[in-house]
């Protein structure tokens, strides 16, 4: 009788056993599913966000390039148009050229500057041309225009290649930061330093008022926008900021995968 | 003498002493679970070392098993206790039960036998709150509590307690003595393999904290 009862109870244990190993096996199986199903679920979310990004970027693009088309097509042919009649009208009253070539010079100011807008604007010059030559080409046009000291400094020992999306992203955030230090920093002096090898490399920094990086609200400046962004492109820009020290923006592409 | 204390000695009082040293200078004292896994594994090492002096002059009483016992039940309740919800309601299920092992030790079962309905108790109390548990946070799907190291500790008795407890269910002493096959008793082989599970996890738990101590 008690033989029977201790195989009994070495049966159930064993049964014991396995189900305690079934259990565990289910629990991990259980997790291994849930794990992959998030995965999956977050590598979605991922897409869709970059879609998002991408399809926002084409649109500002397309925006921006209507507006650039619209000041060199439209009003900057107005003001070749003015400074026709201006012309005209020196010819049909001498007597009136001296007071009219200072509006005629202004005019022709006007048009240059909305021409450099209407390029800065237009992502068309950049993708025939390269980004280094636009960067270059807008910090002459922020000289032109402001009484900053931009000293801009480039370090190409080879000729770094970048996709459209790659140029496009990159302009754009320079200029961003550019506007952002015209509009807030009240900076007297910016340094920028553009390297192109090993590593994609753009540093500006201005000595403005800065800001408090603690107290800077998620949205504030477009900052968000701009790491997004950079994001898009698996590129990293940060900044470091304080009170009366200036600030400083790095923008560098991911160097791991 | 000498090889009455040979005869005396098994597998697992050497699996025993290694995860005990192992214990006591792979884990610090900082860390509470730390100081009561040393506990359990000092009240075994205490409880065999008594066991095999008794045995060698045939005075043994279940006086000491039945104590080992209590604490060894009481140290995994705290254990569970570190990660359960109400913590308040575990200190009252840990009071109540070193309550009813004491009035059963003096009372009830009494000194000279081993205290069958403590154990069960033990594992009863255990069992439940491991299974609450268990189905909460598998519900809540806190999948970190089943993959930490943690969640090994509490394993670990599972299939101690259940293996005991199933012989210790029938209070015979006839029965643990039944051969079940050649020389092997059905006390010795449920042991076996609950002692294989449970120093098994127990030396992985400690040789996982080791390691996250270490990096």
């Amino acid at each position: 009788m008690n033989l029977e009862i201790a195989i009994g109870i070495v049966v159930v244990f064993l049964l014991v056993c396995l189900v305690i190993l079934f259990c565990g096996i289910l629990i991990k199986l259980y997790i291994n599913k849930v794990k992959k199903y998030t995965e999956v679920i977050f590598q979605k979310d991922l897409d869709f966000q970059k879609t998002l990004n991408t399809t926002i970027l084409e649109t500002q693009e397309q925006v921006l390039k209507n507006i650039s088309q619209d000041l060199h097509d439209d009003a900057g042919q107005q003001l070749t148009y003015i400074n026709f009649q201006l012309e005209h009208l020196k010819l049909d009253a001498p007597e009136l050229q001296k007071q009219l070539e200072p509006v005629s010079e202004s005019v022709v100011q006007l048009s240059k500057s909305i021409r450099g807008i209407s390029h800065s604007l237009n992502t068309h010059l950049l993708r025939q041309h390269d980004l280094i030559k636009a960067i270059v080409a807008e910090v002459t046009r922020m000289q032109n225009n402001s009484s900053l000291t931009i000293d801009l400094k480039v370090v190409e020992d080879a000729k770094k290649t970048f996709t459209t999306q790659e140029q496009i992203v990159i302009y754009r955030i320079f200029q961003e930061i550019m506007n952002n230090i015209l509009k807030h920093a009240k900076a007297s002096q910016i340094n920028i330093t553009l390297t192109t090898t090993p590593f994609f490399s753009l540093t500006v920094q201005d000595n403005g008022k800065g800001f408090d990086v603690a107290a800077l609200p998620k949205s504030t400046l477009g900052l968000h926008t701009m790491i997004e962004r950079a994001a898009l492109i698996a590129y990293h820009l940060q900044y470091e900021s304080a009170l009366n020290q200036g600030t400083t923006f790095i923008l560098t592409e991911n160097t791991t995968t | 003498m000498l090889v009455k204390l040979l005869s005396l000695l098994n597998i697992v009082h050497i699996v025993l002493l290694f995860t005990f040293f192992f214990a006591f200078f792979g884990l610090d004292w900082k860390n509470r679970t730390y100081v009561y896994v040393k506990i359990i594994l000092f009240t075994f090492l205490c409880n065999e070392t008594i066991d095999i002096i008794t045995g060698l002059y045939n005075c043994g009483t279940g006086i000491n098993m039945s104590i080992t016992n209590l604490i060894h039940f009481s140290i995994w309740l705290l254990i569970l206790k570190d990660t359960a919800r109400y913590p308040t309601l575990m200190n009252g299920i840990i009071i109540g039960y070193i309550t009813f092992g004491l009035c059963n030790l003096f009372f009830g079962e009494g000194t000279v036998h081993f205290n069958y309905y403590t154990f069960i108790l033990g594992t009863l109390l255990y069992l439940i709150v491991f299974i609450i548990e268990s189905f909460y946070h598998l519900n809540k799907e806190h999948f970190s509590f089943f993959t930490s190291n943690h969640y090994i500790l509490l394993v670990t008795p599972l299939v101690f307690f259940i293996g005991l407890s199933l012989i210790f269910g029938f209070r015979s002493r006839s029965l643990n003595f039944t051969i079940l096959f050649g020389t092997f008793r059905l006390y010795k082989t449920v042991m076996y393999i609950s002692n294989a599970f449970y120093y098994s996890l127990f030396n992985l738990y400690i040789y996982r904290e080791y390691k996250k101590e270490r990096l």
